[in-house]
């Protein structure tokens, strides 16, 4: 167990070496980035002095070995754009993308799983497979699209909800978090709906797969002998059943939606992580691009790292990481 | 892996069926886009830049009737879905195709290797998936840049993991069944093993995936060209035709967003219920008879 | 018209038409579509300018013809020809009290060049300026290598701040808020990265009084999310209104549009250097073994294949002005002369045959897709028209990320026909001259701009002489004459000359700037 412990460990560490040169590489060959940020007018000479500033003029060796020893000490650079260190623009801007997918996970599941319960009940019958079919839906829809509808329609036309950023920020619990605020509610409502039809989707989809499963099982077939409503059934042994895969599943879904945001954030001027992204990238801003990347590969890792461990705890029929012969 | 079981089956609910006639269909418009449609979208000496945001059914300047209206560089909107249409399907298949073939092979080597190769594949494999795809794409068409090969070569990257993966594990289980041992036994070469007897068996999981992962690449190809790093803007796929109305859409040119939309909406979700279709038709008892043979 | 589209129009109106009044209030909160960089020395590019005038304040300021007034510096006068003198204004106060003088100016420009790391210093802006000193407390002396006659549309680039902050503040102090004290009508309340920056009034500030106590800018850098904000009621104003929803805002009752000249014209670069120009190929893909731009007559082909006027029209939304020359008019050195090209395919086409091009040839056009207005578009339709005299076009829209780092390269491939965008506020007249069409010269620091690597040494000589040329209309005759030869000589294709657009709830006006700051102490309730 340790064993396997430590060698996941390591493979995480060259996981993230291996991405953060990519990553240097790729970015440092579109091009020198001060010629995006400076201002035309500038003069030659002024051009220079920037790119001695930003260390653009070493070695690209150079510059990714100081940029490795840097991150050891938790340092990764300084924001071109923001002027302020890379990590820590990433992480004032991470509670509200985190925010945001608390809001669209609750949603998600609020619905999903009544729903799914539902459409599994009702399994081969029509209504349940029309729900099934609806929730492809779920998945289908282009979420610019979605978003961009949301936003004519409850913004624009019916003028309930703002149509974009973040709202006032209070304190809840002791957090900083706009969540703790009626206004801060309203501005999450639009964009956290529109990113919580893919995992809404999915998690119908799986607790009606799971139900489906179950309900063919003997125990369910011993309970209703025994007279039990399909209600309480349903509820009180199928559910719970259906709970571990679901559960791993939502939490790598959950992993997902930071980068899922990316396109919601947009949309919505949602101030998160998933905006500043696609802004960086567009202004090469490198060292937020190679931060992000960092973190969210990390974050990556270690779910899928927690979600393996957590499996082999649960289930010991699945052995690690060796082929079934 | 019997066929005509797994279609029967998969006719069961017609919304599959359905589905599969609309895939069908698109497929079609795609091929005979150049036949269909009443203008080249894609060829700027045929455009107008006086006939730009008309609304659906007026008639431009050089007599053409715009079913769907025009966008603003004066391209039929009709005529730029069907084309559309063919960018993204054939970016969808191109890249769903080699990414089969890569991760297919990928996966099934890894399980039958086992062992240092087992590991090694599917640490690649992993770092693959912990990525989210849309970055993945996104960083590589940044490094790489933008054009028709970059993009499937993004979606190819995205995609083959999932396949390599799936593969594996059927494969695996394949792998622990006796008519392997005893095909071992007979000094059957490993390739032979391999193709003649664990593929076809691992075909099923395979299709409902490139099914779903159709789907995905149609959506993907699609949010990146939202995002700007699609392909060349005089030829626009769905996905860029969507993101250039979608800056119309306040000014009341809303015909430049609904109708892509639409069209990317029918082919993504026909993909994701043939999928639905085939995961149902594969799961029931008798089309899961294992060929032996 | 199709039902749709007038029921959608009614929802939009009806919707519109539930703005509400301006609140008694004064706040005001406006939808800008760029945000600041705290640190007022760190990046010098025209939005930071035009928020940090209004905090720090500079020794002078741009009016909304981007002439010179006094700003912290009540006068000036040239001293000798290198000698710029100017005269502080007294009884200023800087936000946290303490009194504004000479030393602080002296400190700011010490400051300048010293600032770890940043992208883009403002030293860029004080080309030929050599040193600033204090004479006494109000006065204060810029000494310049030579006669630099743009010295005062220089300094209106740089944010003045107190000197014990310039000598000892970080980037960091800036972003935290602890340094930002500045002279100017507003003072920073709060500063959220990516979502808003709340100012509140200063109300110590030396000139008129705002009419506004509090002003928050949103930044909403998405178009349409900006216009959807400013339709839903969420801001009262918003910048950089997107020509498409111009004249559906225009159509709002409850909404204004404030439309203005701006100095920036819009224009093609060309490859007029290289022998062999990598994206000029023969029909089948190659490149020709001769650069076609070399030849003025492809040069003038391409001058009379654009039709500016169906651009500006369809594209623009009548939002722009055809374009002749190199800088709008009401900027020095615009000669009125000079006509904007005649759109004419087929003298462009008679002129591609006479220079050897029968068939046309295959080009490629490069162009940033989200730096200028409609900059992608303008950039597709000039594609059209340019395939329509027989050119096989492919064009290559691109973010300014790739774009910029691409045509500026001055030893790689950059382009051979690529779109380009010039703001002159900061010279205040044709500054391109200098910039961009002079020769490239490192030491004299001319040309850095010279994209496409024209050279017309005629040109230059006169450009030099205007540049030590003192007196304002000699100068501006000299400059309207070097622009006369070059637009013969097609050293650029001007495009078109964009226009500042702002909208307001109504019950506001504006007054637009031309070198397209959003200004708080122009926007007024109206009685």
């Amino acid at each position: 167990m340790a064993q396997f412990v430590l060698q996941r460990a390591m493979h995480a560490s060259v996981v993230l070496v291996v991405v953060s040169l990519l990553v240097f590489c790729g970015i440092y060959a579109i091009g020198n980035p001060v010629h995006v940020l400076i201002d035309p007018r500038s003069s030659q000479e002024v051009i220079d002095q920037a790119i001695r500033n930003l260390g653009l003029d070493r070695p690209l060796w150079e510059q990714y070995l100081l940029f490795l020893r840097n991150a050891m000490e938790g340092d990764l650079g300084n924001s071109y754009v923001h002027s302020r260190p890379a990590l820590q623009v990433i992480l004032e801007r991470l509670p509200a993308t985190l925010e945001l997918i608390f809001v669209a996970m609750s949603i998600a599941v609020v619905a999903g799983i009544p729903l799914g319960l539902i459409a599994g009940s009702m399994g081969e019958r029509l209504p349940g497979r029309a729900l099934s079919n609806l929730s492809v839906l779920g998945f289908s829809l282009p979420t610019f699209w979605v978003g961009l509808t949301l936003i004519l329609i409850f913004s624009i036309e019916l003028r309930w909800l703002p149509s974009g950023g973040r709202g006032e920020v209070g304190a809840l619990l002791g957090v900083r978090t706009s969540l703790a605020t009626s206004d801060g509610w309203k501005h999450v409502l639009l964009p956290a709906v529109n990113l919580s039809l893919f995992p809404m989707a999915l998690l119908m989809r799986l607790v009606r797969s799971g139900v489906i499963e179950q309900a063919n099982m003997d125990y369910v077939r011993f309970a209703r002998a025994k007279g039990l409503s399909s209600t309480r059934i349903l509820i009180a042994y199928i559910f719970r059943n259906t709970l571990i895969p679901v559960v791993t599943v939502m939490g790598l879904v959950t992993g997902g939606l930071i980068a899922f945001s990316v396109v919601t954030e947009s949309v919505f001027a949602w101030p998160g992580i998933g905006k500043l992204i696609v802004d960086s990238i567009r202004l090469l801003d490198r060292p937020v691009i190679v931060a992000y990347i960092l973190i969210v590969v990390l974050v990556f890792t270690a779910i899928n790292f927690a979600t393996d461990v957590t499996y082999s705890i649960i289930d010991p029929r699945i052995r690690l990481g060796g082929a079934n012969r | 892996m019997n066929w005509k079981v797994v279609f029967r089956e998969y006719s069961r609910d017609i919304t599959s069926l359905l589905a599969l006639a609309a895939l069908s269909v698109a497929l079609l418009l795609a091929i005979f886009a150049s036949v269909i449609a009443v203008q080249d979208p894609y060829d700027l000496t045929a455009l107008n830049l006086m006939d730009s945001r008309l609304p659906p059914g007026s008639i431009g300047e050089n007599g053409l009737y715009h079913l769907l209206g025009t966008d603003d560089q004066g391209r039929d909107v009709a005529s730029a879905i069907l084309y559309g249409l063919r960018i993204s399907i054939g970016v969808a298949v191109a890249s769903g195709a080699i990414g089969i073939v890569l991760g297919t092979a990928v996966g099934i080597l890894a399980a039958y290797l086992g062992g240092w190769a087992d590991a090694v594949l599917m640490r690649i494999v992993d770092i693959q998936l912990s990525f989210p795809a849309i970055l993945n794409a996104m960083i590589l068409l940044a490094v790489f840049g933008t054009g028709l090969l970059n993009i499937i070569i993004a979606l190819v990257a995205v995609q083959w993991a999932y396949y390599a993966r799936t593969a594996r594990s059927a494969a695996l289980v394949e792998l622990g069944r006796e008519y392997v041992e005893a095909a071992k036994s007979l000094s059957f070469g490993p390739m032979r093993i391999m193709f003649r007897h664990i593929l076809p068996n691992c075909l099923g999981p395979l299709l409902v995936i490139a099914a779903v992962e159709l789907a995905n690449a149609i959506a993907l190809e699609a949010s990146l060209s939202f995002l700007g790093t699609g392909l060349r803007v005089t030829e626009p796929s769905l996905g860029l035709l969507i993101a250039n109305g979608y800056s119309l859409m306040l000014s009341g040119h809303y015909w430049l967003t609904i109708y892509p939309g639409l069209a990317l909406l029918i082919l993504v979700a026909s993909a994701n219920l043939i999928a639905d279709g085939l995961r149902r038709a594969f799961i029931s008892r008798s089309a899961v008879a294992v060929d032996h043979g | 018209m199709c039902n749709k589209t007038s029921s959608l129009i009614k929802a939009v109106s009806l919707a519109a038409a539930m703005l509400p009044a301006i609140a008694a209030a004064d706040e005001l909160t406006i939808g800008a579509r760029s945000e600041l960089t705290m640190d007022p020395h760190f990046l010098w590019t025209g939005a930071n300018t035009s928020y940090h005038v209004q905090i720090y304040g500079a020794l002078l300021q741009l009016d909304a013809k981007a002439q010179v007034r006094p700003m912290l510096a009540e006068s000036w006068r040239t001293v000798d020809d290198t000698t710029w003198e100017f005269k502080l204004r007294e009884g200023v106060v800087f936000h946290d009290g303490t009194p504004f003088t000479a030393a602080d100016v002296v400190a700011t420009f010490k400051r300048l060049p010293n600032v770890p790391n940043a992208a883009g210093p403002l030293t860029g802006a004080l080309v030929g300026i050599r040193d600033v000193v204090a004479v006494d407390d109000f006065t204060v002396h810029v000494l310049t290598n030579g006669p630099s006659p743009v010295v005062p549309h220089q300094v209106a680039q740089i944010p003045i701040i107190p000197s014990e902050i310039a000598e000892s503040a970080t980037t960091a102090d800036f972003n935290t808020g602890k340094a930002a004290i500045g002279a100017g009508p507003f003072a920073i309340d709060t500063y959220v990265a990516g979502d808003r920056l709340e100012l509140r009034r200063f109300d110590q500030f030396w000139g008129d009084k705002p009419e506004w106590e509090r002003a928050t800018f949103r930044f909403i850098s998405d178009d349409s999310a900006r216009v959807a904000a400013f339709l839903s009621g969420s801001v009262d104003m918003i910048d950089a209104v997107p020509p498409v929803d111009v004249s559906r805002l225009r159509e709002t009752p409850e909404a204004i549009v404030h439309t203005g000249s701006s100095d920036r014209v819009i224009f093609l670069w060309m490859d007029h250097e290289r022998d062999v120009t990598p994206f000029a190929t023969d029909l089948d893909g190659k490149p020709l073994a001769k650069n076609p731009f070399k030849d003025s007559r492809v040069r003038r082909a391409i001058n009379h294949a654009i039709n500016r006027d169906v651009i500006v029209d369809r594209v623009m939304d009548k939002l722009a002005i055809p374009a002749s020359q190199i800088v709008p008019p009401g900027f020095g050195g615009y000669d009125e002369a000079i006509d904007v090209p005649s759109y004419d395919p087929e003298l462009a086409k008679s002129l591609l045959k006479e220079a050897g091009y029968p068939d046309g040839f295959g080009l490629t056009i490069h162009c940033p897709n989200d730096r200028y207005v409609n900059d992608g578009a303008v950039c597709q339709a000039v594609g059209q028209q340019l395939a329509q005299i027989g050119l096989k076009m492919i064009v290559e829209p691109m973010p300014r990320a790739v774009y910029f780092p691409m045509v500026t390269d001055h030893a790689g491939e950059r382009s051979s026909l690529f779109l380009f965008g010039w703001g002159s506020s900061s010279g205040g007249e044709a500054d391109l001259l200098w910039q961009g069409i002079h020769t490239f010269d490192k030491d004299k620091k001319l040309g850095t701009w010279n994209l496409g690597h024209y050279s017309n040494a005629e040109a230059d000589a006169l450009i030099e002489k205007a540049l030590v040329t003192l007196d304002a209309d000699e100068r501006h005759r000299i400059e309207a004459g070097v622009i006369k030869t070059i637009m013969e000589d097609v050293a650029v294709v001007p495009l078109h000359y964009q226009t500042v657009n702002v909208a307001t709830r109504k019950g506001l006006s504006y007054t637009v700037h031309a070198d397209e700051n959003t200004l708080i102490t122009e926007v007024k309730k109206q009685p």
